[in-house]
């Protein structure tokens, strides 16, 4: 798609070859299209909440997956997206997505600060700081009770006419369009924002300032050589990731329309990375395969085990991962691209056409 | 005035001393190889022209720039590439990918506007996929472009990174052991080709090298290193022939 | 995707939702048993009325046949775990009524009770996505004795614009009395508002210059007690000389804000927190300070009270049900009957004593008085049912209690305390039953 695409090594592709290329996402969007029609309401509205995962997971992705920087604080970042979200609307009455720009700002200048940091630190010991700033942020959320609403949650209200007067009410994405519901048209407006985050995603991963995301991760020496401003890439990366795990974080709110502190505590970040690794870190797509592999082991199949077994999700969840990380380091992308060489290795052992490593 | 110049140079590593006071300069257009034992202070050299080591004392000018005044990543701009004697390649790209991160400091694109796909940023990619690709070709390299990195063979790695510092469009080449790992008639082959691309892109090459013949054949300029310390300088000719140098170097078989 | 990968992506996604939705609506499987109802209450002026409030009104989803499904979501795990015995006894009722052959409707068919319950560990942030489930996905009827008043708020605008009942919510928060916004939810328990109100009616009588250190919940539970005390002794000659708010999610124990509070001076000490941060509270309080000590009714069950380390002795509350670990209620007709059906449903003798269940036991026979009442088996019937209760009583409520409700006039249920101290593990009338009937949302300042 990228390299291969403009090497000229595999210029003449036959049109089979492409059509296998382009099947499974067309298959993919009939899937997503029509996924809104054949559930109940909750169930969109949950999935929603894996498209605002998937973003933040895509966030981190060119974080970790790409730059090398493992933080395992997106889910304070993320809170602090849906938590400006909110108090925009609510408090200041800022229009929806209006909010959501406000946020990724926000998020962006926040992103800088902790990355400050991850000039001199690396590994182990970065994740360590962005753990401090998982971990305190349900506590500021508390701390800061006059504006966040403490524990009580921050509802997210805009005056509404109900029952014949206006008062503070639930905010709400109304369909436009006569043949959507509400939760319906949310889910494709949400649909529209991920998938325009994504392409973007891929765009920046296969530029001159992708392939130095990957240089600085792999090799900070050869990348400084190169002429890579190291510290500035890390940086940029570090507020850019930020910036799209707090538009994440601004859906989240206008999803749920109602913040608690404790939808954010270090368990969120934990998840976010979950999906990055469960995906497969540095394939784009990964993230979102992995946000819905999260969404569908916390929200369906947790739920259709027994109550008592319940509360040990995150011990079964630790378990599932475990299992994966042996049968497929890379992930379900990583796994899924074995799978492919060992196939095409099969096919034609002749043929140059080796995995992508960027896709 | 001559290209580079490295003056009273010095390196310590706590109480080590790396380099001692180490001047030599080096003319356009010339090839010229550090040669010493190991431990001499030659990549410490390189690392330190490179600014990756910050030396203790000395000055290094590069055309006119003090570059001992500039952040590693600028040295690239004022014409300085390099390879590495353990290579220093990204196993994450594919070996296009990593030629184009050569080009680097030579093309455009912001995070925005590579973000957008703008017009400019494509015409930009089209133009150091090219020129990339012109780079492999001319160094033999264009079945492997689509590669990634891991998994080829050394010898070809270390092309690739000959190929990346192409990509950045240097004045000065600085070679660290090119020719560790090849065959005698790959050696030559080598020889030969840096000579070829000194000359086709005009470019000044300083080599780090243990293969005497190879030095003897294609330099104009050797410096011998020993200790940290520069112990001759001159032709091959005249080098081969210095009693010091004999005596710490080439007395021993090489 | 090259250049306009944008545009093409966008114009799939349109072009893909218009097939879908012109393939076909929403499987409605989950609602199908039901049948779209129009307001069929021919009661004039009844106070709640689908046809004029509710859109897409689906008054018997969740009855079926003979049986009417009912959800339930409650904290199974973390640190309210205690409050599972509420749902407990709540389910012991339905097992008992349905062994009995079912709950009585109006309609002189008796419904067998299908009860689902939801683990939300009282995790606001959990409680939408399951309670919509259950609306939604498993259709029940209506929720009763969902446990939580942060739980319950983070549902309200939903279930009330769904018209889905929300009834015998174990909670008292003042905000239930807005029923005339949220008519579809009604509490099972008296206002925390009234329950604060009947503590310091009784300090005026016993100690009118009384010096109060509060300790209160952090959220809308504790501030619903705090709001009411400093209502309650304005005009009085009782203060309030120190008070540490308490978040429950935080973590900590409340030890240090007990060490602080008693160093207020304060001689009565109120402890306005729930789960077992609440007899812990108790076992807190140094010997030094010898407080008068008053706790809410969520903490004052035997259950609970066993985690005070004895420091359980001597502290008083405002009670409005019966007591079943109370010899002197022992004999009560409402506690024999709870003790024995409750026996035959499975509750063992810890639960039945313990006074949780029992709470539970009382929100099903409250919803069973509503199913009673209602002219038809209907979502707003029921409603409308609870809201215009006359002289009548139901689940463990004391005797001498009166309970009525006249819709959004009179929106609580129980509103009647007598205070008791607890002497050798049980607890002894200090002063008698006070009746508030409708007072309640003054006592909030509604």
């Amino acid at each position: 798609m990228s390299a291969t695409a403009t090497t000229g090594a595999s210029a003449h592709r036959s049109p089979g070859d492409w059509a296998l290329k382009v099947a499974p996402w067309v298959v993919l969007f009939v899937i997503l299209a029509i996924v809104p029609f054949q559930f109940p309401s909750f169930r969109v509205e949950q999935f929603c909440f894996w498209m605002t995962l998937a973003i933040a997971a895509c966030g981190l992705n060119l974080l970790t997956g790409y730059n090398g920087q493992i933080s395992v604080g997106h889910g304070a970042l993320f809170g602090i997206g849906a938590y400006t979200t909110g108090i925009l609307i609510t408090e200041f009455g800022v229009p929806l997505f209006g909010a959501t720009v406000a946020s990724a700002v926000l998020c962006f200048a926040t992103g800088i600060l902790i990355g400050l940091p991850a000039l001199r630190i690396k590994g182990l010991y970065l994740a360590l700081v962005t753990l401090a700033v998982a971990t305190l942020f349900p506590l500021l959320l508390e701390q800061f009770s006059a504006i966040t609403g403490g524990s009580g949650g921050l509802q997210i209200t805009s005056p509404q006419l109900y029952r014949g007067e206006m008062r503070e009410r639930p905010i709400r994405l109304e369909s436009p369009v006569a043949g959507l519901e509400n939760d319906q048209w949310k889910y494709f407006v949400f649909l529209g924002i991920t998938v325009v985050i994504f392409i973007l995603s891929r765009n920046l991963i296969k530029s001159r300032v992708g392939r130095s995301l990957v240089a600085v991760r792999d090799n900070e020496v050869a990348a400084e050589s190169s002429g890579i401003p190291v510290s500035q890439v890390k940086i940029v990366t570090f507020g850019l990731s930020a910036a799209i795990a707090g538009i994440g974080g601004s859906l989240f709110a206008l999803d749920q329309g109602q913040l608690y502190p404790s939808s954010f505590t270090i368990v969120l970040s934990i998840y976010i990375l979950v999906a990055v690794v469960v995906g497969g870190a540095a394939s784009i797509i990964g993230p979102a395969i992995g946000a819905v592999f999260y969404g569908l082991f916390s929200d369906v199949i947790v739920q259709q085990m027994p109550d008592r077994i319940q509360p040990a999700r995150a011990v079964i969840l630790g378990v599932l991962l475990i299992l994966l990380m042996l049968l497929a380091p890379g992930g379900i992308v990583g796994g899924f691209r074995t799978l492919q060489a060992k196939w095409s290795a099969r096919r034609s052992s002749a043929l140059n056409s080796g995995p992508d490593p960027i896709v | 005035m001559s290209l580079l110049e490295v003056q009273e140079v010095g390196v310590r590593f706590g109480g080590v001393l790396a380099l001692e006071s180490l001047s030599f300069s080096l003319e356009a257009e010339q090839i010229c190889a550090l040669i010493g034992p190991n431990g001499a202070g030659k990549t410490t050299l390189f690392n330190v022209i490179s600014r990756i080591y910050e030396p203790s004392q000395g000055q290094v000018r590069f055309d006119g720039h003090d570059l001992l005044a500039a952040p590693a990543h600028k040295i690239m701009d004022f014409g300085v590439a390099r390879t590495f004697q353990n290579l220093a390649l990204v196993p994450g790209l594919t070996v296009l990918q990593n030629v184009m991160i050569g080009a680097y400091g030579r093309s455009r694109g912001g995070i925005w506007a590579s973000t957008l796909r703008l017009p400019p940023v494509r015409a930009e990619e089209r133009r150091v996929t090219s020129r990339s690709l012109e780079i492999l070709d001319r160094l033999g390299l264009s079945e492997v472009a689509s590669r990634p990195c891991a998994g080829l063979p050394y010898g070809t790695l270390k092309r690739i990174e000959f190929a990346r510092a192409l990509a950045s469009e240097p004045k000065l080449l600085m070679l660290d052991e090119p020719a560790s790992g090849l065959t005698h008639g790959e050696v030559d082959e080598l020889g030969l080709l840096i000579q070829q691309i000194r000359d086709e892109f005009s470019l000044t090459v300083l080599l780090v090298e243990h293969h005497m013949s190879m030095v003897m054949a294609i330099s104009q300029k050797v410096v011998v290193m020993d200790l940290g310390r520069k112990i001759a300088e001159g032709t091959p000719a005249e080098v081969a022939q210095d009693p010091r140098v004999i005596a710490a170097y080439l007395g021993a078989p090489a | 995707m090259k250049k306009t990968s944008v545009q093409v992506s966008a114009a799939l996604l349109l072009g893909f939702a218009l097939i879908g939705g012109a393939c076909g609506g929403r499987d409605d499987s989950s609602s199908s048993e039901s049948t779209e109802t129009t307001a069929s209450d021919s009661t004039e002026a009844a106070f709640i009325d689908p046809a004029a409030d509710c859109t897409d009104y689906k008054g018997t989803q969740g009855v079926t046949g003979d049986t009417i499904k009912i959800g339930t979501v409650r904290p199974e795990s973390g640190s309210y775990a205690i409050y599972d015995n509420v749902t407990k006894g709540l389910e012991a009722y339905f097992k008992s009524a349905n062994a009995a052959g079912g709950l009585p409707a109006a309609d002189g068919k008796k419904y067998q009770v299908e009860l689902i319950k939801k683990n939300d560990e009282y995790d606001p942030a959990k409680t939408p996505a399951l309670v919509k489930q259950l609306v939604e996905e498993d259709g029940v009827f209506a929720l009763v004795g969902n446990i939580g008043t942060e739980t319950n708020k983070s549902v309200r605008d939903y279930l009330n614009e769904n018209c889905v009942p929300n009834i015998a919510l174990a909670t008292g928060s003042t905000q239930w009395g807005d029923a005339n916004a949220y008519p579809w939810y009604i509490s099972g328990l008296p206002s925390y508002a009234t329950e604060a109100n009947a503590w310091i009616s009784y300090l005026e009588e016993v100690n009118p210059t009384a010096k109060i250190a509060l300790l209160y919940q952090d959220d809308d539970f504790g501030q619903s007690y705090k709001a009411a005390i400093e209502k309650a002794i304005e005009g009085t000659k009782i203060t309030l000389v120190g008070e540490e708010g308490f978040n429950p999610l935080a973590g900590s124990t409340t030890e240090a804000s007990v060490a602080k509070l008693s160093q207020s001076g304060a001689d009565t000490f109120i402890v306005g927190v729930g789960g077992t941060a609440c007899p812990l509270t108790l076992s807190f309080v140094p010997t030094t300070w010898t407080p008068m000590t008053m706790i809410s009714v969520t903490c004052a069950s035997k259950t609970a009270l066993a985690l005070a380390g004895g420091k359980d002795e001597g502290v008083y509350m405002a009670q409005p049900t019966l007591d079943p670990a109370d010899p002197a209620d022992q004999t009560n007709p409402k506690v024999v009957e709870f003790a024995t059906q409750g026996a035959a449903a499975g509750l063992d003798e810890a639960q039945i004593q313990g006074g949780i269940a029992s709470v539970g036991w009382g929100f099903g026979s409250m919803f069973a008085l509503g199913l009673k009442n209602a002219t038809t088996v209907d979502r707003a019937a029921v409603m409308n049912a609870l809201y215009s209760l006359k002289d009548t009583t139901f689940g463990l409520i004391r005797d001498e209690v009166t309970v009525n409700t006249d819709g959004a006039k009179d929106p609580w249920a129980i509103e009647g305390f007598r205070i008791v101290q607890r002497e050798n593990g049980a607890w002894v009338e200090k002063a008698p039953v006070t009746n508030e009937e409708g007072k309640s949302n003054s006592f909030a300042g509604q």
